[in-house]
C-alpha cells in the first residue's frame, strides 16, 4: 500500500467546519426536535443515569408485553420509581386514580416507544410500499440508501430461512420500485464503474446460527447456501450485497464467507463489507480485505468503515472473562484509529483495489476521512459517506449540501421486519 | 406493535448512543468553541487528552476493581483474589496451543496410575482401564485396584503425617496450594486435553476445570490465611482467641464429571487446614486424578499427607468411611452413594475417638422458571447450554423448564430448532456442543429416560446423528403435562430436558420447588418484582436470574445446594473450609497482681 502520509491537519478543521456549517439546523428542525417525545425522554435519560437504566428496560420488555394491562404493570415496575422524572411519576400515579387510567398511560408509552423506533427505523415488513416509498423519495433528494432488515436472534434452521425469505422478498420488490425511480447520474456511477440503486445489508449470524468463530466452516456453509439465490439476482439486476459486522467471535467467520462467495460470484455481484475501527486489529483486517479484493475480486469491494457498535457488549465479554480488551478502551482512540483507517482504505482505492464508504456521525472523523482521500488525489465522486436513518438528521443534509452533486451520500436506513 | 420487537434491540442501541455523554450525536449540533473542541485531532487534542485523562479516573474509581485493591489495604486476604481467566479460544493461536496439546496427550495414552500411598508407587495385579467415552476403542489409562490393606496403609501414614503436616504454619500450607496452582497453570493445555479425553468433556469446559481448579486452590490459600484474622469480643484482664485447628484425618471421595476441579477443591481445602488426605478418585477419571496428586507432591504437599487409592468405589469407599481414625468424609456423587456415607459414617466403630463429618454434595433436579414477559432471545440459548452442556453431566444442569401455557409452544418451538443446530462430536474439537456421556450404564440409562419421556410426555425434538464409535446420544426436549412425572423428576444426568406447562409465574414457583433436590435453578423474567420474589422464594442453593444455571465460579457464585441435593457447603465460598476445621477458642487471664497489659 502506498505511504500515506499525514493527514493536513488543517484542511481537517477546515473541512469539518465547513461540513458543520451546512449542518445547522434550520429553526423548524430545532423546534419539531424539541418537541419530540423521544427528545424529551432522552434528554431525561442523558442526565439520570437510573432513570436511563429503568427508561431502556422498559422499551426492552415492551414488546412482550401482550395486553394492555401488561404495558401498565410494567410501566408501574420500571417508572414509578423515584429516580423518574416526576412529571413522569406524577402523570402514572394520576392515571392510576383515573378509570381505565393504566391503560391508557399503557397507549401513550406505547404510543411514544413507536415514536421513538420510528425515529431510527424506517418501516417494517408489513408496510413495505410505505417503506419503498420513502426510499424513492430519499433517493430524489439526493440519498442513496442501504435496506438493512432487523430481526430477531437466529438460533434455528427456520429462523434463518425466514431471515432469507424476508431478504429475498425486500430485495426483490426494491428492485422494482428503484427501476422507476428518476436518474440521479451522482448516485449511480463512481470511478470504478455504475452503482447499483439498491444495496441491502444482511447480517451474517441471521442468514447461519453456526456463523462463529468455532464453527467456522459450517456458518459459512450455511449463509452461503441461504445467500445463493439473493447473490444471483442482485448479480442480474447490478445491485450490491453488504455483509454486515457483528460481534469479535463472528468476525472471523464473516471474512471467510466474503472470501468463499468471492469465490463462487468472482465477477459480481456488488459485494459490500465493514471495517470497525474500534477494534485494535482493524487496520490489519483492511490491509487483508483489500489486498484480496484488489487480487480476487472484478468489481472491487466497498468497505464500509465504522467505529464500530457493541463496545459495550465486547467490553463486558473482556472484562468478565479476564481478557484482554480487543476493543479500545477510549473513544479518542477509536476516533484515531478511525482516521489512521480512513488513510489505508484512501490508499486501497487508489491503488483500484477497494470503494471507501465512511460511515459516521461524527464531523471530525468524516472530515478527516475526505481529507486522507483528496490528499491521495481522489476525486469527491470516489468515496460515500454514510449516516444511519434517524440519527443527526440535520448532518444528512449538510453532507448533501456540501457534497453539491459531487459526491454520493448514502444514509443508511433500516428496516424493521414483521 | 408486535411488529417492532425485531427492531428493539437496534433501538435501545440507537437510544444509548443519543444519550452517552461521549458520543457526538448526544452533544446536539455544535457552534463556537464546542465546535472547537470537538473537532481537533483526536490522538493530540488537548481537550481529548483531558478527557481520556478522565476517563482512565474513572475506570480505576468505578469500572476496575484491580486497581482498588492498590490504594485500599483489605484484611481480608480473598478481596484480591481473581478468577484465571478461562482460555479465549476464539482466538486462532489459542485454538493452536489446544490442538498441539490434545496432540501431545494422545501420542501418551494408555499410560499406568498406580496406587500412590505415602510416596510410594503400588501396582496391582488386577487393573482396570479408563476409556475414552468419544472414541471407546482408547484407553486412556490403566488403574491399579486398591483393597482393604492399601486402605489400612494409606490411613495409616495419614495418621502418622497429621502432627507434622497440621503443625506447620497456615502460611507455609497455603504456599504449598499457590505453587500448586502455579504447577497447574503451567500444564494447562495438558490437563484439559486429559480431561477433554478421559472424561469426554468439550475442550473449553475442559479448560474451564482446570481453571476452577487453580481457583480453588488461590481462593482456598487466601481462605485459610483470613481465617487467622478472625476477631472475639475482648474485655481487659481477658485474652480471646479463636483458633481453627486440623480435624484429622480426611478421605475424599470425588466423581468423574469436574475430575480435576472437584478433587482439586475438596483435597486442597482439606489440606491447607492441616488435615492429611486419603482420595479415592472416580474409577472413569483415575488419570486426571493421577496427574493430580503428582502435582500437589510437586508443590510440597508430603507424601504421606496425600495417599491415592483408585479403584473401584464399592471396593474401597466402605472401608475408608468406616475406618476409626477417618476424622472426615467429603464426598461429591451421586445420591445413592451420599446417603449410604452418611449411614455408615454414623456407625461408631471400635477404636473410634471422636463423631465423623460428612459433607455429600449430591445431585439435583434443576428448574428453569421462564416468565411470560421472558427474553427467549436470552432464554433459549441459555437453557439449551445449561441443559446440553457437557451432556447434561452438571450437577448444576438445568432439567426441567417451568413455562406458562401461553409461551409454551414458542419457547419449545425455539428450543427444538436451536437443538437441531448443535454440535454433537469429540469433546477435542472446540467447535463441539456436546459429547458422549460418560460411560456404558449412563447410556443405558439415558436410553430409558428417552423412552420414559416419549410415554410420559410428547417429543418435540430428539437427535439420533451421533458418532458411532462411543458412548454418545442426543439430546431430547419433551413436552411434559405433569411436574410430578419421573422424567420431571427423577435425576437423569443426561441430556434429556423437560418443558412443563404451567398456568402462571406463581404456579412455576411452586412446580419448581416441589422437588427433594435443591442445588440451582434459574429465572428468565422482566418484571423486577418477579425476579425479587424469584430471589426470596425459589429453593435451590444457587438461583440464576436471567442467565444459565450453569458454570458457577469460585468466589463469585459460592457453590452447593441442600435438601437432597447436599449437607449444604458452598465451595469456593468464605465459609468452606470451616468443616474440614476445629475451632478451638483459648481464653487467658492476663491479669497478674490486679495488673493487665492492655488496660
Amino acid at each position: 500500500m502506498a505511504d500515506v502520509g499525514a493527514l493536513d491537519e488543517q484542511a481537517v478543521q477546515a473541512l469539518a467546519r465547513e461540513i458543520a456549517a451546512a449542518s445547522t439546523p434550520t429553526a423548524r428542525e430545532r423546534a419539531q426536535r424539541a418537541l419530540s417525545p423521544s427528545t424529551l425522554a432522552m434528554g431525561w435519560a442523558t442526565r439520570r443515569p437510573a432513570f436511563k437504566t429503568n427508561l431502556f428496560r422498559f422499551v426492552d420488555v415492551v414488546p412482550a408485553c401482550e395486553t394492555p394491562a401488561e404495558t401498565a404493570d410494567h410501566l408501574a415496575e420500571y417508572l414509578d420509581d423515584p429516580t423518574s422524572p416526576t412529571s413522569v411519576r406524577l402523570g402514572l400515579r394520576a392515571a392510576a386514580r383515573l378509570p381505565r387510567g393504566d391503560a391508557m398511560a399503557a397507549g401513550v408509552a406505547r404510543f411514544g416507544i413507536e415514536q421513538m423506533a420510528r425515529q431510527f427505523i424506517i418501516g417494517s415488513d408489513d408496510d413495505l410500499d410505505e417503506v419503498l416509498a420513502r426510499l424513492g423519495r430519499r433517493w430524489e433528494a439526493g440519498f442513496a440508501s442501504t435496506l438493512d432488515l432487523l430481526g430477531e436472534k437466529t438460533f434455528t434452521a427456520r429462523e434463518a430461512d425466514h431471515y432469507a425469505a424476508r431478504v429475498s422478498r425486500t430485495f426483490l420488490r426494491l428492485i422494482d420500485a428503484a427501476s422507476r425511480w428518476p436518474s440521479r447520474p451522482v448516485l449511480e456511477r463512481d470511478p470504478w464503474g455504475p452503482l447499483g440503486r439498491v444495496n441491502v445489508s444482511v447480517k451474517p449470524t441471521a442468514l447461519a446460527p453456526k456463523m462463529h468463530v468455532l464453527t467456522e466452516a459450517a456458518g459459512v456453509a450455511q449463509a452461503v447456501e441461504r445467500l445463493g439465490p439473493i447473490l444471483d439476482v442482485a448479480r442480474q439486476s447490478g445491485a450490491t450485497v453488504h455483509i454486515d459486522a457483528e460481534h469479535d467471535e463472528t468476525k472471523d467467520a464473516t471474512h471467510a464467507l466474503l472470501r468463499a462467495i468471492g469465490k463462487q460470484w468472482p465477477d459480481g455481484p456488488a459485494l459490500g463489507c465493514v471495517v470497525q475501527a474500534y477494534r485494535q486489529d482493524a487496520a490489519d483486517d483492511l490491509a487483508s480485505l483489500v489486498r484480496w479484493s484488489g487480487e480476487a475480486l472484478d468489481i472491487p469491494l466497498q468497505v464500509r468503515l465504522v467505529k464500530g457498535a457493541y463496545w459495550d457488549a465486547e467490553t463486558i465479554a473482556a472484562r468478565a472473562n479476564g481478557w484482554a480488551n480487543p476493543l479500545f478502551e477510549q473513544k479518542s482512540a477509536s476516533d484515531a484509529s478511525f482516521e489512521a483507517c480512513a488513510q489505508d482504505l484512501a490508499a486501497g482505492a487508489a491503488a483500484g483495489a477497494v470503494r471507501p464508504a465512511f460511515a459516521s456521525h461524527n464531523i471530525r472523523s468524516l472530515a478527516a476521512a475526505i481529507t486522507a482521500c483528496r490528499q491521495l488525489g481522489l476525486g469527491d465522486d470516489a468515496f460515500e459517506t454514510q449516516v444511519l436513518h434517524g440519527m443527526a438528521e440535520p448532518l444528512h443534509h449538510g453532507l448533501r449540501i456540501w457534497a453539491s452533486g459531487c459526491a454520493c451520500t448514502r444514509p443508511w436506513v433500516t428496516s424493521s421486519p414483521a | 406493535m408486535g411488529d417492532l420487537i425485531p427492531g428493539m434491540s437496534y433501538l435501545v442501541r440507537r437510544l444509548l448512543e443519543n444519550t452517552a455523554n461521549e458520543s457526538f450525536v448526544a452533544q446536539g449540533d455544535l457552534r463556537g468553541e464546542a465546535l472547537e473542541a470537538a473537532i481537533g485531532d483526536p490522538a493530540t487534542s488537548p481537550v481529548l487528552v483531558a478527557r481520556r485523562e478522565t476517563d482512565a479516573l474513572d475506570h480505576d474509581s468505578g469500572q476496575d476493581p484491580r486497581t482498588e485493591e492498590a490504594t485500599m489495604p483489605s484484611h481480608d486476604p480473598t478481596a484480591t483474589f481473581r478468577n484465571e481467566p478461562v482460555a479465549e479460544l476464539r482466538r486462532a493461536p489459542v485454538r493452536a496451543r489446544f490442538a498441539s496439546a490434545v496432540a501431545a496427550v494422545e501420542s501418551a495414552l494408555g499410560f499406568d496410575v498406580p496406587l500412590l500411598i505415602a510416596g510410594r508407587a503400588v501396582s496391582t495385579p488386577e487393573t482396570l482401564p479408563s476409556v475414552d467415552p468419544g472414541r471407546t476403542s482408547r484407553t486412556v489409562a490403566v488403574q491399579s485396584l486398591a483393597g482393604g490393606e492399601h486402605v489400612q496403609e494409606a490411613m495409616a501414614a495419614a495418621t502418622g503425617a497429621l502432627d507434622g503436616w497440621a503443625g506447620r504454619t497456615v502460611h507455609e500450607r497455603a504456599e504449598v496450594l499457590r505453587r500448586g496452582a502455579d504447577l497447574l497453570r503451567r500444564r494447562r493445555g495438558e490437563l484439559a486435553a486429559l480431561i477433554a479425553i478421559e472424561a469426554g468433556k468439550p475442550i473449553a469446559e475442559a479448560d474451564a476445570d482446570v481453571c476452577e481448579a487453580v481457583d480453588f486452590w488461590t481462593y482456598y490459600a487466601a481462605s485459610a490465611e483470613a481465617l487467622e484474622h478472625i476477631q472475639l469480643a475482648q474485655v481487659p484482664g481477658e485474652r480471646n482467641d479463636l483458633h481453627h485447628r486440623a480435624r484429622g484425618v480426611g478421605v475424599v471421595i470425588a466423581p468423574w464429571n469436574f475430575p480435576l476441579a472437584i478433587p482439586a477443591g475438596m483435597v486442597g481445602g482439606a489440606l491447607v487446614m492441616g488435615n492429611p488426605v486419603v482420595f479415592k478418585p472416580a474409577e472413569q477419571t483415575p488419570g486426571v486424578a493421577l496427574r493430580m496428586v503428582q502435582v500437589l507432591h510437586e508443590a510440597g504437599v508430603p507424601p504421606a499427607a496425600l495417599s491415592l487409592l483408585t479403584g473401584i468405589g464399592e471396593d474401597v469407599g466402605p472401608a475408608l468411611v468406616e475406618h476409626p481414625d477417618t476424622s472426615f468424609v467429603a464426598f461429591t456423587g451421586s445420591r445413592a452413594v451420599g446417603l449410604d456415607i452418611v449411614r455408615r459414617a454414623a456407625v461408631v466403630q471400635p477404636g473410634q475417638r471422636q463423631v465423623k463429618y460428612v459433607s455429600a454434595e449430591m445431585g439435583g433436579k434443576n428448574p428453569v422458571v421462564v416468565d411470560a414477559d421472558a427474553d427467549l432471545d436470552v432464554a433459549v440459548p441459555a437453557i439449551v447450554k445449561s441443559a446440553f452442556g457437557y451432556a447434561g453431566q452438571k450437577c448444576s444442569a438445568a432439567s426441567r423448564v417451568l413455562v406458562p401455557d401461553r409461551l409454551a409452544d414458542q419457547l419449545v418451538t425455539r428450543l427444538a430448532g436451536a437443538v437441531d443446530m448443535l454440535t454433537i462430536d469429540h469433546p477435542t474439537d472446540p467447535g463441539v456442543d456436546l459429547g458422549p456421556v460418560i460411560d456404558a450404564d449412563a447410556l443405558e440409562r439415558v436410553n430409558r429416560y428417552r423412552k420414559l419421556a416419549a410415554e410420559e410426555g410428547e417429543v418435540v425434538v430428539r437427535r439420533d446423528d451421533v458418532p458411532e464409535d462411543g458412548w454418545y446420544v442426543g439430546p431430547l426436549v419433551a413436552l411434559v403435562p405433569d411436574h410430578r412425572a419421573k422424567v420431571a423428576t427423577e435425576e437423569i444426568f443426561g441430556p434429556i430436558l423437560s418443558v412443563v406447562p404451567v398456568t402462571d409465574f406463581d404456579a412455576a414457583l411452586a412446580a419448581a420447588n416441589d422437588s427433594e433436590y435443591a442445588l440451582t435453578a434459574g429465572v428468565f423474567s422482566r418484571t423486577p418484582s418477579h425476579i425479587a420474589e424469584a430471589a426470596r422464594r425459589l429453593d435451590a442453593g444457587n438461583v440464576y436470574v436471567n442467565r444459565g444455571t450453569t458454570g458457577a465460579m469460585v468466589a463469585r457464585q459460592p457453590f452447593g445446594g441442600h435438601k437432597l441435593s447436599g449437607t449444604g457447603a458452598k465451595a469456593g465460598g468464605p465459609d468452606y473450609l470451616l468443616r474440614f476445621a476445629t475451632p478451638v477458642v483459648v481464653t487467658e487471664n492476663t491479669q497478674r497482681q490486679g495488673f493487665a497489659p492492655d488496660l
